[in-house]
């Protein structure tokens, strides 16, 4: 069962690579650190930090094809309930187009619920969020459901020096005057536990933005992150 | 940018590292792998067994074998130590199964509490205590002829109250009585929740 799971998945993977590399037009990169601290309780907080790194091709200059597109920081707070439940808040600031002359910005406030099963290794996590990103430009209202499914690659058990396999997709709906838009995110990665408080996971995205209108985009980005927590 | 959060990552696997890798593990292995003695002594289950996986454990001191399947339509699992001793065989059950006076004194202990969830229940035969040989236990448990096996529940069960809260392994004696409880230790939702 383990081999036929790692198999697909990593044929998945393999697809989702020679589509990257045929596009090559854009290429996306997000890497991510993030902190948690859960003190006794049942109160946990997170820091994380990110960035999107974008490679433009036409250009013989690589490096002059370089650009970060945003950086973003966000603080967030959850509350466990009973029976593998959550809920939570918190707030990113983001900014973007860092190196234009007139660079912009986001805050966007998040509401989150959250739960949690496990069957046997594998856990299934349902995250439900409302977003308020506020903009110059104005406020667009989102709401995302993502569905995520990890398991370890080895035994039962996700121990140190092991790795695992996530797999994800996410739904969102972005509201604003004259705005609907929905989005569709597909995530497959890979992540390796150095311990059980350091973990670095990395894996590639596959976005279908506006998917409900006449010009749908499609966006493959290879995101990786590095969880502390303590 | 980029150089700072490489250097970030860099930092944080040597923290890692110093900190060190506990001892214990649980991994899959393969048929192989699994001394011969203890494929012999386990083979009349096999033989109605699916989807069979194996796996070795170590809890910082003894090493032991896990085999697991779906056997008569019900998750199984048989553990052995190191030395082809039959340690126990687990199977998983609702809790309607239970015989209704341990069920009766589980459910009162259950309810002593302020909130419960049961997640997931298991059967245990054990085979310590017994003076039969391993073979007649596992003739035994085929048959379903559990009068003289050590019988123990246990039981993954979410709990509030007693200064409890979270998922705990509760065991308990084939009449009821809690034996050993145990808080349960998930991995860490960082990556699923944020």
């Amino acid at each position: 069962m383990c081999c036929i799971r790692t198999a697909v998945t990593l044929f998945f993977l393999s697809l989702s690579c020679q589509h990257l590399l045929a596009q090559s037009t854009v290429l996306r990169w997000e890497p991510e650190l993030s902190l948690t601290w859960k003190p006794e309780g049942r109160w946990a907080y997170n820091a994380t930090f990110s960035g999107r790194n974008i490679w433009k091709d036409g250009s013989e200059d690589f490096s002059n094809s370089y650009n970060w597109a945003h950086v973003e920081g966000r603080l967030f707070a959850t509350y466990e309930l009973f029976g593998g439940n959550s809920v939570g808040g918190g707030y990113q600031y983001r900014w973007a187009d860092l190196f234009e002359e007139q660079s912009g910005y986001e805050h966007r406030l998040m509401q989150q619920y959250a739960f949690i099963t496990f069957t046997e290794a594998r856990r299934f996590a349902h995250r439900i969020r409302s977003e308020q990103r506020i903009r110059d430009s104005g406020t667009i209202q989102r709401f995302r459901y993502r569905l995520s499914y990890d398991f370890p690659l080895e035994g039962q058990q996700l121990d140190p020096g092991e790795a695992y396999m996530i797999l994800s997709n996410e739904v969102l709906w972005s509201v604003a005057r004259d705005l609907s838009e929905i989005d569709n995110r597909v995530f497959v990665g890979i992540g390796w536990a150095f311990s059980r408080k350091r973990k670095l996971e990395t894996g590639l995205q596959f976005r279908v933005e506006a998917l409900n209108t006449n010009e749908p985009e499609n966006i493959f980005q290879l995101i990786t992150s590095y969880f502390i927590n303590r | 940018m980029t150089l700072v959060f490489f250097a970030i990552i860099l930092a944080g696997l040597q923290i890692g590292h110093a900190q060190g890798v506990k001892k214990e593990y649980e991994k899959s292995i393969k048929a192989e792998e699994i001394p011969a003695e203890v494929l012999e002594l386990v083979s009349p289950i096999l033989e109605e067994g699916s989807g069979i996986e194996y796996f070795e454990e170590f809890n910082g001191q003894d090493r032991s074998f896990e085999i697991k399947m779906e056997w008569r339509e019900k998750q199984i699992s048989v553990e052995f130590y190191e030395d082809g001793r039959l340690m126990d065989i687990e199977r998983l059950i609702s809790f309607d199964e239970i015989g209704e006076d341990a069920r009766g004194n589980i459910q009162k202990y259950l309810e002593s509490y302020a909130r419960y969830k049961i997640i997931r229940l298991q059967r245990q035969y054990s085979a310590e205590d017994q003076d039969e040989e391993d073979e007649e236990v596992i003739e035994e448990f085929i048959e379903q002829d559990i009068e003289d096996l050590t019988v123990r529940y246990e039981m993954v069960v979410y709990l509030k109250g007693h200064d409890r809260y979270g998922p705990y392994e509760l065991l308990f004696d084939d009449e009821g009585a809690l034996i050993n409880s145990q808080e349960v230790e998930r991995r860490s939702p960082d990556n699923v929740l944020y």
